[in-house]
């Protein structure tokens, strides 16, 4: 597809009160960065495209499907809740999430049956799927498909949204944006699920999430 | 009066159905082959949404009946 289909956007500054976090800290996060590529399923989520061809997320809805998947998440039992990443810089971040929320990760290898073979050590069965990449969580997301479980996923401009039930468009290919959709999601689901207090606050930072270099 | 609920939120899906309720959100075929889900909406959580096998695999749009979200 030709990059000008897309109609130029004129910038505009959305009030900070509207985002879980200030939109300078999704704009240096990186969040908001596409790719060069576009798929038809992700076209309504881009905002522009850069002068160098790259495609530009709209924040605003990255922000409002952030909370979404928090809501829906947090209708599940947390220990039903399966996180899976397969990319380098998503496996700390879906590691942490899993483990401050309750939940479970497949954080390195996706062994093929894991959600449909009984017979296998490593055999699961959530309730939902959060994946961090549809395209690279592949496996995961078919059997998901095949126990017929609802699949939440970080998807960026160029993924196929496919058998994903709830899209949350980021950038999922940068160590610090994963970190901070991540960071952003436990926050929400944690608040979803009454476990932030003002006695007992969010005290995990952005850090705690970012894989090392 | 009939007794209130016990159902966890995400077991609503597994609940008695009316008709409508088992069909795909989007086509509207019976929710019956493999590889279909029913879950309630992300955003009202109290419509339910039906997606058959096909409509999951093309990303065909669905929209919540009770609140409009139009997902995925």
């Amino acid at each position: 597809m030709a990059a000008n289909d897309i109609q130029e956007v004129p910038e505009q500054k959305i009030p900070d009160s509207e985002l879980l976090v200030p939109e300078d800290t999704y704009l240096t996060s990186g969040v908001h960065i596409g790719t060069q590529q576009k798929s038809a399923s992700m076209r309504k989520f881009i905002f522009k495209v850069r002068y160098d061809g790259l495609y530009v997320l709209d924040i605003k809805e990255t922000d409002r499907r952030i909370r979404l998947a928090a809501k829906f998440l947090s209708r599940f039992p947390p220990e039903k809740i399966l996180a899976v990443s397969q990319r380098q810089y998503g496996q700390r971040p879906a590691r942490v999430f899993a483990k401050t929320v309750g939940a479970v990760s497949f954080s390195e290898r996706f062994v093929p049956g894991c959600l449909t073979n009984p017979n296998l050590q490593e055999y699961f069965e959530p309730k939902v799927l959060l994946v961090a990449d549809p395209a690279t969580d592949q496996q995961a997301l078919s059997e998901a498909v095949n126990i017929g479980i609802p699949v939440v996923g970080l998807c960026d401009v160029n993924n196929e949204t496919r058998n994903v039930d709830l899209v949350i468009p980021a950038n999922n290919k940068g160590r610090v944006s994963l970190a901070t959709v991540y960071w952003l999601l436990t926050r929400e689901l944690l608040r979803e699920q009454g476990k932030i207090t003002a006695e007992s606050p969010y005290t995990l930072t952005l850090e705690d999430f970012q894989a090392p270099l | 009066m009939s007794a209130p609920s016990t159902a966890a939120p995400y077991e609503a899906a597994a609940s008695p159905f009316s008709a409508d309720e088992h069909r795909c959100s989007s086509c509207g075929i019976s929710l019956t082959t493999r590889g279909s889900v029913t879950f309630v909406c992300p955003s009202c959580g109290k419509g339910i949404i039906g997606r058959c096998r096909q409509c999951r695999d093309q990303s065909v749009p669905y929209i919540c009946r009770v609140c409009g979200f139009q997902g995925p």
